[in-house]
């Protein structure tokens, strides 16, 4: 079997048992749609404010709406991941003939077909409660394949933790932590808007970067900087995330 | 009497052994604090804002934070509930209690006197950050009870929910009613600042008259004292009734 193969296998497996548990899928979709439901409604005044860069809150919110979908995409994969350490699973198949980083490639793509199906969710709730898209159609198909990228860079970072901790109540303990990287950047505002401390940790926070690169298809037209800074931010996530997620699941398993 | 007094011992010896884990219930207010306080100062350059409120974001922020923190923690006590069902040993304390509805205010007043660590972090937090308590004594007292109130009213409907359920899992059912409640008000504006489908049901949310009150007490104006007890007493009244409910219903299930 090819690497291809054994990653397929795996991560069909991974895909199957999201969708097979609504409970863990649920909440990631409808918490970030209701919170940015009551929030773009209590805070839309905001674009009145001049120099707002968006037509509306909702527009400008509709970004971060997305990423705090695939935080909870990342973790539940993170969290599956913990609980195939913990039941012996993971154990049993590398005594197979796998090769090792299909695990945490297939962990990878699951999540990344969830992020597409959250990032589709996100999208579509926003334009239904009449965010507007300025590129359109090619432009929302661009917002979900970052999606797709952020689901994967924060399921590198899920998958350390799992690996590192071995266990899934541990992983979800790092949820806090995540959240707050995620809200301390531009999510609820732009950087031009931030003052004194809280713009500085936005201004070195990763997630900005990220969230302002799926904004920008929404808010602003085509420019391909926010994107490339995006892709860059999420590429150093996934370096970290599955660097140690690898060197973790050599350590554990090469203890046993 | 006797039942709630040894209830009350039993929490605050766990409180007492474990400090930090009280401090929990504070963390996603606090966060929020940061935040909004620094996210969305600029609505305060709306000029409704400035009509409406008249003082910084900061101190318009804090009402709510402080509430929201005194909810959290009445939220945490029916998690505590639960636990203690999960181990066996709420139904070993209600075999035991010559009278249950001692069991539902030992728990009430426990959460209570643990709050007061939580009100403490609070407002001195709140004091670093720049908000200022322009009211006088009355007015600040009156902002605290409100806050203590609040946990009371959190602790009856997460208490209602643990004792149906009797799990952990009913966690969810416990947060996100009071987060919506929460997050359905003045959160960002003033009620008379605020536009769009969010102002209908802000108007008739119990919850605005607490934030709103808060924000006068804060500021030192002409707060309605009057209309924010009988909403209180309103709705502890319909959440006691939630609570003893949920007694009655775990007392049938043994």
């Amino acid at each position: 079997m090819t690497l291809l193969t054994q990653t397929s296998v795996l991560a069909w497996r991974s895909i199957k048992r999201t969708f097979q548990q609504p409970a863990a899928l649920v909440p990631s979709l409808l918490f970030p749609l209701l919170f940015m439901a009551v929030t773009t409604a209590g805070a839309g005044r905001i674009a009145e404010v001049p120099s707002f860069p968006a037509r509306s809150y909702l527009d400008f919110y509709v970004a971060g709406a997305l990423v705090q979908g695939t935080l909870f995409g990342g973790i539940n994969a993170g969290t599956a991941l913990a609980v195939d350490i913990e039941e012996g699973f993971m154990r049993r198949l590398l005594l197979t003939p796998l090769v090792r980083p299909a695990v945490l490639v297939a962990a990878g793509a699951g999540a990344m077909v969830v992020g597409a199906v959250q990032g589709t969710v996100m999208l579509v709730g926003g334009v239904i409660g009449g965010a507007r898209v300025q590129t359109g159609v090619a432009g929302g198909v661009v917002v979900i394949g970052l999606a797709m990228l952020v689901a994967l860079a924060f399921s590198s970072l899920g998958a350390f933790v799992a690996t590192w901790t071995g266990s899934s109540e541990s992983t979800q303990i790092f949820f806090p932590f995540f959240f707050v990287m995620m809200i301390f950047s531009s999510y609820f505002m732009p950087r031009s808007f931030l003052v004194g401390w809280f713009k500085t940790i936005a201004t070195y926070n990763p997630a900005t970067y990220i969230i302002e690169a799926i904004r920008s298809p929404i808010t602003t037209g085509w420019s391909f900087r926010p994107i490339a800074y995006g892709l860059l931010a999420i590429a150093g996530i996934c370096v970290v995330g599955f660097g140690g997620a690898a060197r973790a699941l050599r350590t554990r398993f090469a203890r046993s | 009497m006797d039942v709630t007094k040894a209830v009350v011992y039993r929490n605050m010896r766990a409180f007492a052994a474990r400090p930090v884990a009280n401090v929990i219930p504070m963390v996603f207010p606090l966060m929020f604090f940061a935040t909004f306080a620094g996210g969305f100062s600029r609505l305060s350059d709306l000029p409704a804002f400035e009509q409406a409120f008249g003082s910084n974001y900061v101190t318009f922020q804090f009402a709510f934070v402080w509430l929201q923190a005194s909810a959290f923690q009445g939220m945490f006590s029916g998690f505590g509930i639960a636990r203690d069902y999960e181990s066996g040993f709420a139904r070993r304390m209600m075999l035991a209690a010559p009278n249950r509805y001692g069991i539902l205010s030992g728990y009430l007043v426990g959460t209570l006197m643990r709050s007061m660590l939580g009100a403490a972090i609070v407002f001195s937090v709140g004091r670093l950050a720049g908000a200022r308590f322009a009211g006088g004594i009355v007015d600040t007292v009156l902002l605290v009870s409100s806050g203590f109130m609040l946990t009371a009213l959190a602790s009856l409907w997460s208490a209602g929910v643990a004792l149906r359920f009797r799990s952990i899992q009913a966690g969810p059912l416990m947060q996100m009613p009071i987060f919506i409640v929460i997050f359905l008000s003045p959160v960002f504006l003033p009620l008379a600042a605020m536009t769009g489908w969010i102002k209908q049901p802000a108007r008739i949310n119990p919850f605005t008259v607490f934030i709103e009150e808060a924000r006068n007490f804060l500021t030192g104006r002409d707060a309605r004292g009057f209309l924010l007890f009988v909403v209180a007493m309103a709705t502890l009244a319909v959440l006691s009734t939630w609570a003893v409910r949920g007694l009655r219903s775990a007392e049938r299930a043994g």
